[in-house]
């Protein structure tokens, strides 16, 4: 009797580890660089071919995944080079990346995710005409959308060409009060949309035009929680590359190690910002290490072929370990929903 | 569209369309047989169905783009690099051709005569002792070159997206589509609605042709917007805009320099060595 109420015991341990682990079990969506389209299984380390897009001498520029208007898990992507967009929905019986229509002479720039109309929203460019943020929802309807709705991990859209992608340090002073005498310090420089998530807004502060020869830069981050307001200045020597994810934003720091207008070289410093916090957390790794997606416990890495996972919270990070080798970079990973639609 | 970049097409323009149910050597490759009658025929065959290639004028003076091209004046130099010709190994070293000399082979590309191949000339097989399977074509079939998994087609070997019958059968449609291709390359780059030169090289020197961000010491026309249009039309881009820090990274590309063996020099390098400025 003891003996099974041991193994009950045990059992009922083994499960609450199981439980108290919350990327057990996840799966996850990864895409190559160059258009290789894999399913992950967090736990075991499987993987499962889902589709190939055809990049002709390209690779990928940007992508985000959401919901599409039939409540499907749907993956948008955007070619770097030429700005063709694609959609993929990997759990439809059929998995092939579609592309999406542009009309005759018309090309779109960026690809972003709108959460209200349930769709990709792009800078729909006709030439040299200057364009709306437009949705395009299935039958080619489009909807003039607000980028307030839209998230984006980050994007290579012009934030001109965006509604409130630029604003001045004067409107960001009267927005965020608390920070209105560093606003006021460089009253010239404007502030750019860096990306956006259902939680978080980040915005980088845009360079001075022009520099004195071995004038130092430094790189300014504003980071903004949306349900709460809370919000964080951060300073950085490095200039920054943002990756604004749902719960988490990285920056990935580039410096320029020979003098200003040098090559830029990545630092291998990273720093993580959780909504509400006041300060970020600072970590170094590998400098050939690129983020790929972070959640609140887990951030992945990609270094060539290898993927990597750290553990991170608000107060430190640990230290990578490799878990996956595959035969392509990956370029960026999306978590699955648990109810798979 | 006019064609005033072809001012010299043996063939009447009128003929740029090539295919014909009719022409003979369409049956060939069902009979199998290379018939030596065909060749002797070929210009009789030639000047009935107009399936010779247009020719680039020899006064090279009279070169020029006038308005058919758009801004595109680097249409010239793709094409007579997409349909470059290989010539015999024993074409002299010290020719006026040696500059050209490519690849470990020895062989060398020709820049005389005949440069803008819509379709496979006669020259292109005479010239050879010895062609790869893969590289043989039939003189007046489409000019024809696999690039990985696609297929390129005709004087601008269109390749993505896959020619249309038309172009490949066609050489003037084939100019359109290229230099339409051309077109949605330049609107592509970040050039295009990017207004800051924060970031970029002073200049650039491309096999002697300086681009600069407005292009000053190429009358305007040698920018680095025409630069990254070039690099893009074979795949890739040049330059790249960071949005978010309001400045351009360092260029995509390190050039190997320029007396580099021909399979590892850049695009750029390759379409410019057939810029006038190289050959007059």
């Amino acid at each position: 009797m003891n003996k099974i109420r041991s193994l009950a015991c045990a059992l009922f341990a083994a499960l609450l580890a199981l439980n108290a682990d919350p990327c057990h079990a996840k799966e996850y969506v990864l895409l190559g660089k160059l258009g290789d389209t894999l399913l992950c299984d967090d736990a075991t380390s499987k993987t499962q071919g889902i589709a190939k897009l055809d990049l002709y001498k390209d690779e990928i520029g940007e992508a985000v995944m959401g919901e599409d208007s039939e409540g499907s898990f749907t993956l948008y992507v955007q070619s770097a080079a030429d700005h063709e967009s694609y959609l993929l929905h990997p759990f439809a019986r059929s998995k092939k990346y579609e592309k999406l229509p542009c009309q005759e002479g018309e090309f779109f720039r960026g690809i972003l995710y709108d959460k209200k109309n349930k769709g990709p929203a792009v800078v729909a460019q006709k030439d040299t005409e200057l364009a709306d943020l437009v949705t395009i929802i299935p039958g080619q309807r489009r909807v003039k959308t607000d980028i307030d709705d839209c998230i984006f991990i980050r994007s290579n859209v012009v934030r001109e060409r965006i509604p409130r992608g630029h604003q001045s340090a004067e409107e960001m002073a009267n927005r965020f009060p608390k920070h209105e005498s560093e606003m006021k310090r460089n009253p010239s420089l404007r502030w750019i949309l860096a990306g956006q998530s259902a939680l978080i807004t980040s915005y980088n502060r845009g360079m001075p035009g022009a520099m004195a020869k071995g004038g130092k830069r430094k790189n300014t981050q504003l980071f903004v929680s949306r349900k709460s307001g809370d919000s964080c200045l951060h300073h950085n020597d490095d200039v920054g590359n943002t990756y604004t994810y749902d719960e988490v934003v990285v920056v990935r720091g580039e410096a320029r190690i020979e003098g200003d207008y040098s090559p830029l070289k990545y630092s291998g410093n990273y720093c993580f910002y959780f909504p509400g916090a006041d300060e970020v957390v600072k970590c170094t790794v590998d400098p050939k290490m690129m983020i790929v997606f972070t959640d609140p416990t887990t951030a992945f890495f990609a270094k060539g072929n290898d993927l990597y996972k750290m553990p991170i919270s608000r107060t430190g990070c640990g230290t990578p370990a490799k878990f996956l080798s595959l035969d392509f970079e990956v370029f960026q990973m999306f978590p699955v929903p648990e109810k798979k639609p | 569209m006019t064609h005033n970049l072809y001012l010299d097409t043996r063939a009447h323009p009128e003929y740029g369309y090539a295919h014909s149910p009719h022409h003979p050597r369409h049956g060939r490759a069902v009979l199998g047989v290379r018939s030596l009658l065909w060749r002797r025929y070929q210009r009789f065959w030639d000047a009935i169905y107009g399936t010779q290639n247009p020719v680039r004028n020899r006064r090279r003076g009279e070169i020029s783009c006038d308005g058919n091209c758009g801004n595109h004046w680097y249409t010239m130099p793709i094409a007579i690099h997409e349909t470059k010709q290989w010539m015999a190994p024993q074409t002299p070293a010290n020719s006026e051709y040696a500059h050209l000399r490519g690849g470990a082979s020895g062989r060398q590309y020709a820049v005389d005569g005949a440069v803008f191949n819509q379709f496979c000339p006669q020259r292109y097989l005479d010239r050879l002792p010895y062609i790869e399977p893969h590289e043989q074509g039939y003189p007046g079939n489409p000019w024809h070159r696999h690039d990985g998994n696609y297929a390129g087609y005709g004087m601008m070997q269109i390749t993505n997206p896959p020619a249309t019958n038309e172009q490949v059968w066609n050489w003037k449609a084939n100019v359109d589509g290229g230099v339409a291709n051309l077109q949605a390359k330049w609107n592509a780059s970040d050039f295009s609605e990017s207004h800051t030169n924060i970031g970029l090289p002073d200049q650039i020197d491309v096999m002697g042709h300086l681009f600069t961000y407005d292009g000053g010491e190429g009358g305007g026309l040698t920018t680095y917007h025409a630069l990254d249009t070039i690099k893009r039309f074979n795949g890739g881009q040049y330059f790249r805009y960071n949005p978010t820090e309001g400045e351009w990274y360092p260029p995509l590309v390190t050039l190997p320099p320029d007396n580099s063996e021909e399979n590892t020099l850049d695009y750029t390098q390759r379409v410019m060595r057939y810029h006038p400025h190289h050959y007059e």
